[in-house]
């Protein structure tokens, strides 16, 4: 687009145009139009060798464009943004993943509830002995066997078994107060043990908040 | 004969499904479709509006129908898969619609779950044991599915040993696994059958036959003298006696009283009871 630029043009020698200032120094060979983006980029070509300096903004600017999307999107890139572009860029990466999955393109099918049930055993069908049997006393074992089960099979026998209380439900409730401190005591480490301290009366002091470790936040 | 075998097979292709209800009791062919009670009026439950009412209205309501060995479920009809005759028994505590099942005969064992059957040791491979059941494959059995064993204090089973235990895993996909102890622990009678005793096979409806509540067969023989019979669902019994010659007589009359009728039966053990 500009001829000009691929055609060497002869200069002062870099030293004298290290002195003193670049702007300058660049604008005078700025024979062509559209000159400032071109006198920075020789600028640039040779400030390899020179010490860097505060350039300014307009630099920076053009070096954002030219990062590439990963890098931006990396999580130290991202602190100086606002929370709306911050909200935008999750919608986009949002919206890139949900359009990635695949989906049927169907109508819904209801499913029809079905009545019927599959059953390959005979057990549902018919009701059979036990198979194991003896008979006039050979196995004793057996038959014992054989009562119990073919009992099961006929009537569930349903036993209450009423537990006595030996002791009453606001005495063990009070007793299990106190066990958890005194059995929580023999498990506590040496700091913990602090919280167990007991005043003159006996009671045991309110827990003080410890002091836990906080994240630095961004 | 083109036109011969021609004419009943249109009229086999041309009845209707028939009702359930109706062929309780006889023998149905595999491929008839049997329709549910609430289904009879032809409509199916497309048209719900007007139903006229019933004597049975409760049927209306029914719960799940469970359809068992030999039937299985078309759309919201049944299709017979099996020969034999069609037997439905009546919802005791009133959960479901009750059950179908065809009563057929066969010899040859499926592995069903939860079955209690007898089973042969046939190899002893690391944890499992391989266990002859009369299945396409042979079940596996691990050595701590017997009560009370750890890895520490292991079964004493030899190959060739019989046991009696029951399926947890039989399909059709997966090699059929079987254990000796039920879901709480315990053995209850399962485990290795003891020694000496005769192991013989017989048709899988005999068994179901012999183990019915009120099987006679099994009153009247074991008033004979002192003995031990051990059913297994696979076809499979076992029996010891006192004596070979009592455990041979035994096994007989097992045997024979398939076909059998009650006279015949009553007078072979009328003359054992005088020998």
């Amino acid at each position: 687009m500009f001829p000009e630029a691929t055609s060497k043009k002869r200069g002062p020698p870099r030293s004298a145009r290290n002195r003193g200032e670049a702007d300058g120094g660049g604008r005078t060979h700025a024979t062509y139009d559209g000159a400032d983006a071109h006198a920075e980029t020789r600028m640039r070509g040779g400030s390899s060798c020179r010490p860097r300096r505060p350039v300014g903004v307009s630099m920076a600017a053009e070096r954002k464009t030219k990062l590439s999307k990963n890098l931006l999107r990396m999580k130290f890139m991202q602190r100086g943004l606002d929370s709306e572009t911050k909200k935008q860029l999750e919608e986009e990466e949002k919206k890139i993943i949900s359009e990635e999955h695949w989906y049927l393109d169907l109508p819904e099918l209801k499913e029809k509830e079905s009545f019927i049930i599959e059953e390959q055993s005979f057990l549902l069908c018919e009701d059979l002995l036990y198979g194991r049997m003896s008979f006039r006393g050979f196995n004793p074992e057996v038959e014992k066997l054989m009562l119990q089960m073919n009992t099961k099979n006929k009537a569930e026998e349903v036993e209450e078994q009423t537990v006595e209380l030996d002791v009453s439900d606001e005495e063990m409730a009070r007793r299990y107060e106190t066990l958890v401190g005194t059995i929580g005591k023999k498990f506590a480490k040496k700091r913990d043990r602090a919280i167990y301290e007991e005043d003159e009366n006996g009671d045991i002091k309110p827990v003080k908040a410890k002091k836990m470790f906080l994240k630095p936040q961004d | 004969m083109a036109e011969a075998a021609g004419v009943p097979a249109e009229s086999l292709a041309g009845c209707r499904a028939r009702a359930a209800r109706t062929v309780l009791d006889q023998v149905v062919l595999p491929g008839e479709e049997l329709l549910l009670p609430d289904q009879e009026d032809g409509d199916g439950p497309g048209g719900a509006g007007e139903r006229p009412l019933r004597l049975n209205a409760a049927a209306r309501s029914r719960g799940r129908v469970v359809c068992g060995p030999g039937l299985r479920r078309c759309g919201d009809r049944l299709l017979v898969t099996k020969c034999g005759r069609l037997r439905h028994k009546e919802p005791g505590s009133g959960s479901g619609g009750g059950v179908y099942w065809v009563d057929s005969q066969q010899k040859r064992y499926v592995p069903v779950k939860g079955d209690h059957v007898i089973g042969i040791v046939t190899a002893k491979s690391g944890d499992i044991f391989k266990v002859d059941v009369g299945g396409s494959e042979p079940a596996s059995l691990s050595y701590l599915a017997f009560e009370g064993a750890t890895k520490r204090n292991r079964p004493n089973v030899q190959v060739g040993d019989l046991i009696y235990g029951q399926f947890v895993v039989a399909n059709k996909d997966m090699e059929p696994e079987m254990v000796c102890i039920d879901s709480c622990g315990r053995a209850n009678g399962m485990g290795v059958i003891g020694q000496d005793g005769l192991l013989f096979k017989v048709t899988l409806g005999l068994i179901r036959k012999l183990l019915a509540p009120d099987c006679e067969i099994l009153q009247e023989v074991g008033k004979l003298y002192p003995l031990e019979i051990v059913f297994g669902m696979n076809g499979r019994i076992w029996v010891k006696a006192k004596t070979i010659q009592q455990t041979l007589i035994l096994a007989n009359i097992l045997e024979a009283c398939e076909h059998m009728t009650a006279d015949q039966r009553k007078q072979i053990f009328s003359r054992l009871a005088e020998s």
